[in-house]
């Protein structure tokens, strides 16, 4: 059992919708894309990107073409999830923000999509 | 509830924006303060009172002792302070009382340690004694000196133990600092800021500033007047803090995440291991980043170690973090809660076994607070997310191998490398696991063991540098390398004059330490020369020829008891195999001293043994220029040809048969303590090789005196010895038993040896360097050859040194131009040869005409050449000399 959500609950930029879709290019790109967290270590964690299975329960979002799934329990913990890009001097990836921060370094860092 | 303010130049002040937010505990999920949430402005002001107070020099220039009595002051401070500061962390963190009450004496303990290893240790200025330029002599130090303005940027797990760790270092270090701490545990820093207030550590040198990481640290770790950055925390955000710090080349130290492996070999003592394994995973809640999260148990052990592991976590206490009973307290929030629990659902759904917790803990008489059990996965492999990733929570994959080498293979197979452990009965083995695993530290039957002294860091992506101790302590310094030119004079500046048509070098140092005792019976004076340098065990090396001569055994009598033994398999024009066999066998004798008999050849192994038997490893080791440091065992040289100078020079030739050609030992160290210069040894010199080393010896002298390095001594001793062969060479040639002629030709070389040590030679030497070693042409012989072509060369700058060499050889030179005599002397010269037999071409000595060209451009390349009074550049010019020599 999946659930298609009918309110906003994750935005993507224009410009991480394009960085998207080139990743995909040549993949199957009818997988969705899983929001997740994501620890690397010594604290504080993230939310990341992947390309994954639905799973059951899941919440799930199309926006331009693509599919966006996200776990309930992710989903009440971090609430609406922004997705942007970012290609600048130092900063390069997607950047996930969202609306109750998972911690004080919320957007801080950069994600790739992974397969 | 209590009020926190932000500390920003000495006074504590609310935060510019007026913002504040609430510090929660995580046991009650009650508010137990309010702080001051610093922004931008804030962040900006606390830099620009690091900045002020740092160049003022208040506290950066302060000797290291003056900045360690203020440091005892705060740690005395910390001390009034500790009751409040244990129980403010217990409260905040969720650290279990136990734990936190030590927190305070520890961090006393490392501000104290730290000072003192700053003030009576740390390597502030240290002397480098070899610089490895021999070109730009002069004294060479480095200070190392205080960074400048440092930020650190620390985590919630041990809120007060990461503050002191980056407050000691670099504050005793002389840096100012701004600490921010994590937002869920700022308490303690603020804390630690009213002692440092109270102990009068000067306005600006420690800021503390509580608020947001990511808006805080996007300041922090790109504003100009920042010059380090140090960060515990994740690697997503230490990534992204060394990019920052990239644009402004900020140093940067991280400390992050981890995936540590504990491994439990079949040889441990099981219930240590046990212990081990659930105190590396669940102590502070596994909120460790070291933690030890993967345990690899061997398969035959495998379900029983599980099985004990899960009866001793079942056992652990859970409980609010103020009650003393309490094993475990709470996770720090709700969202670290939730990624444990994400993670262990991650762990089922990857197919690993949960053996025991995966679930909340409610702790009787509490509602709310974040208690999770201690968790237990089997059955997991190491390529599944939960052994991969951090979960930073008390939940331990348990994983099976079959060999200790699978067990390392599987111990880094991470991309982390922090910690980690290993559990045997048998020490030997535990260590050679612990050498396999590439990580920063190894724990033996332990775990979780910090120390002052030790230093903290990681491989891979758990880091870049290191914390604790020493190798801490240079982390907030920086080098400045000091060099002061031995002779501050223009035209004493080899590199200056490559931009310089003054090739001379005029300022100059001398030193030629070697005893020299001449004359008829000097032989005899070895019995006190050797007492003398404080041996008894002398080896005396020799090579075939000179043994047959009797020579050696003439040695051996007149050492008596303190002869070891004869070596004479040393081979003309040695290699470095020569003086490493010799070695061996001076080792084997234990001989305390060399005493050198014979040509260059022996005199040159023998100052290799004597450096190889100093230094140990082999003679390959030491080719180089003035690298020595120390007086070299010491050396008898009792030369039997009067040619090289090698009793007296820094120089020893040796051939590297994979360099193909003859390389060097150049070291003032290397020149033999004492030499014999008694005629008795080269009275069986036959004839040829006695006119050919005298010519070499001639060469020394004629290129001392031309050279860019010549000088008034070594043109001294260069003239005598000119004198002395002129007259002398013809007389031994004639009759090589003629002692007293004998004897003024190893004066002759000796002093031509002297000279060319400071003043080097030039041109002649290059080129019959490469004919040795192309087609091998004797030495001395070839320089004979060479010389008066080059001497003509040379003219055109040293018409007025060559005019005194030949007033030196006897030439008229009094109706002469200097130009004219300079011409003359090479002519005598040549006279000279003819008179003595000296071969005069190189057509006869086996040089094919073809080769020519490729001789001329080896020559040019040699180091000898650079020293040539005529500068040389073109290859042709050598091209023609070799023809008229041909
Ligand atoms: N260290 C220096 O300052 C320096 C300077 C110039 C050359 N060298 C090196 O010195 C070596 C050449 O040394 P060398 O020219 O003195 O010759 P050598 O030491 O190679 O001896 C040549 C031959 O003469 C024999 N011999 C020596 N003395 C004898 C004696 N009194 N009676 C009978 N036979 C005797 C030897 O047995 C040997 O066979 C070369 O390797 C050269 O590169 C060193």
């Amino acid at each position: 059992m999946m659930r298609q959500v009918s309110e906003v609950i994750v935005n993507v930029t224009v410009d991480a919708v394009t960085a998207i879709k080139s990743f995909l290019v040549n993949k199957d790109n009818r997988k969705p894309i899983r929001i997740d967290i994501h620890n690397t270590g010594c604290c504080d964690c993230s939310l990341d990107l992947s390309v994954d299975e639905v799973r059951e329960n899941d919440l799930i979002q199309e926006i331009e073409g693509l599919t966006f799934t996200i776990s309930p329990e992710i989903h009440e913990l971090a609430g609406d999830v922004t997705i942007s890009y970012v290609n600048e001097k130092v900063k390069k990836g997607f950047v996930l923000t969202s609306s109750k921060p998972l911690n004080e370094w919320d957007g801080f860092g950069v994600c790739d999509l992974k397969q | 509830m209590e009020q926190y303010k932000l500390f920003i130049n000495g006074k504590f002040q609310d935060a510019a924006s007026g913002k504040t937010f609430e510090s929660v505990d995580p046991g009650t999920e009650a508010p137990i303060a309010t702080i001051a949430q610093a922004g931008k402005a804030d962040a900006e002001a606390a830099i620009a009172a690091a900045r002020r107070a740092f160049n003022s020099g208040v506290w950066s220039g302060l000797t290291p002792a003056a900045r360690m009595a203020k440091i005892h002051d705060f740690a005395d401070e910390v001390a009034k302070q500790g009751l409040r500061l244990a129980a403010t962390e217990c409260m905040d963190s969720g650290q279990i009382i136990g734990l936190a009450k030590f927190s305070p004496l520890l961090g006393i303990g490392f501000l104290r340690n730290m000072a003192l290893a700053a003030a009576t240790k740390f390597p502030w200025e240290e002397e480098i004694p070899v610089s490895g330029n021999a070109f730009g002599p002069g004294r060479e130090f480095i200070r190392r000196e205080p960074i400048g303005v440092c930020v650190g940027i620390i985590p919630w797990n041990f809120p007060m133990t990461m503050a002191f760790w980056k407050i000691a270092p670099s504050l005793i270090m002389g840096n100012c600092l701004i600490l921010k701490p994590a937002s869920y545990t700022s308490l303690s820093a603020l804390i630690i800021a009213e002692c440092a207030q109270a102990a009068g550590i000067p306005d600006g040198v420690i800021n503390v500033i509580a608020g947001p990481g990511g808006e805080l640290g996007s300041v922090l770790c790109t504003h100009p007047d920042v010059d380090k950055v140090a960060f515990t925390g994740s690697t997503e955000v230490g990534r992204e803090i060394m990019r920052m710090a990239a644009d402004t080349v900020k140093k940067v130290t991280l400390e992050l995440g981890g995936k540590s492996a504990n491994i439990i070999l079949d040889d441990a003592d099981m219930e240590l291991a046990v212990e081990g394994a659930c105190f590396g995973t669940f102590f502070h809640q596994g909120q460790i980043c070291e933690s030890g999260t993967r345990v690899l148990v061997p398969a035959k052990i495998y379900d029983q170690f599980v099985e004990k592991m899960k009866k001793r976590a079942e056992a652990l206490r859970i409980g609010y973090q103020l009650d003393p009973t309490s094993h475990m307290g709470p996770l720090v929030s709700k969202q670290q809660l939730a990624t444990v629990e994400r993670y262990v659902k991650i762990g089922k759904d990857e197919g690993a076994k949960l053996v025991t917790g995966g679930k909340r803990v409610e702790v009787a008489g509490i509602k709310g607070g974040y208690y999770y059990a201690p968790t237990i996965f089997a059955n997991v492999n190491n390529k599944m997310r939960i052994a991969q990733e951090e979960i930073f929570g008390p939940v331990v994959c348990v994983i099976k191998y079959d060999s200790d080498e699978e067990a390392v293979a599987i111990a880094n197979d991470s991309i982390y490398g922090l910690g980690g452990g290993v559990f045997s009965s048998n020490q030997a083995r535990a260590e050679r696991v612990a050498r396999g695993v590439r990580t920063g530290t190894m724990w033996i039957n332990n775990y979780h063991i910090f120390s002052d002294y030790c230093p903290f860091g990681g491989y891979k992506q758990s880091g870049v540098g290191r914390e604790l101790g020493v190798a801490g302590l240079h982390e907030y310094t920086v080098i400045k390398r000091v060099h002061v030119n031995t002779m501050a004079d223009a035209k004493t500046n080899m590199t200056f004059q490559l931009m310089s048509d003054y090739k001379k070098v005029d300022g100059f140092a001398y030193n030629c330490p070697t005893m020299v005792i001449a004359g008829h019976g000097a032989l005899s004076s070895i019995y006190k020369a050797i007492v003398d340098l404080g041996c008894r065990r002398a080896l005396v090396l020799t090579d075939p020829g000179v043994n047959k001569a009797g020579l050696a055994q003439k040695v051996k009598n007149a050492l008596a008891d303190f002869c070891v033994g004869i070596y004479d398999k040393i081979p003309p024009d040695p290699d470095l195999e020569a003086v490493d066999a010799a070695t061996a066998v001076a080792r084997e004798l234990k001989a305390d001293c060399i005493v050198s008999v014979g040509g260059g050849s022996v005199i040159d192994t023998a100052k290799g043994v004597c450096v190889t038997l100093k230094n140990g490893g082999n003679a390959n080791d030491y080719l180089n220029f003035l690298v020595l440091t120390e007086p070299q065992t010491p050396h008898i040289a009792i030369p039997t040809t009067s040619g090289t100078g090698s009793e007296v020079t820094n120089v020893s030739v040796l051939t590297s048969h994979k360099a193909g050609r003859k390389l060097f030992i150049v070291d003032a160290r290397i020149m033999p303590n004492v030499a014999i210069l008694d005629p008795i040894f080269s009275l069986s010199l036959p004839k040829d090789m006695t006119v050919s080393t005298a010519m070499d010896a001639m060469t020394h002298a004629i290129e001392a005196m031309t050279s860019t390095m010549s000088n008034k001594i070594c043109d001294g001793m260069a003239l005598q010895a000119i004198r002395l062969i002129n007259e002398n060479l013809p007389l031994v040639a004639a009759d090589g038993k003629n002692e007293k002629a004998r004897l003024n030709m190893q004066l002759a070389a000796t002093m031509a040896g002297w000279a060319f040590t400071i003043a080097q030679v030039g041109l002649a030497h290059g080129m019959a360097h490469t004919v040795g070693a192309l087609h091998h042409v004797p030495h001395g012989a070839a320089c004979g050859i060479i010389l008066p072509k080059v001497m003509r060369y040379n003219v055109e700058t040293s018409a007025d040194k060559l005019a005194q060499v030949a007033h030196a050889l006897n030439v008229n030179t009094s109706n002469m131009s200097d130009r004219d005599a300079a011409l003359a002397a090479a002519d005598a010269i040549e006279a000279l040869m003819v008179k003595v037999g000296h071969p005069m071409r190189l057509r006869d000595m086996g040089v094919p005409e073809e080769s020519i060209p490729v001789c001329a451009f080896h020559a040019i390349a040699d180091t000898a050449v650079i020293f040539n009074g005529r500068p040389v550049n073109d290859p042709n010019d050598i091209i023609a000399l070799y023809t008229q020599a041909y």
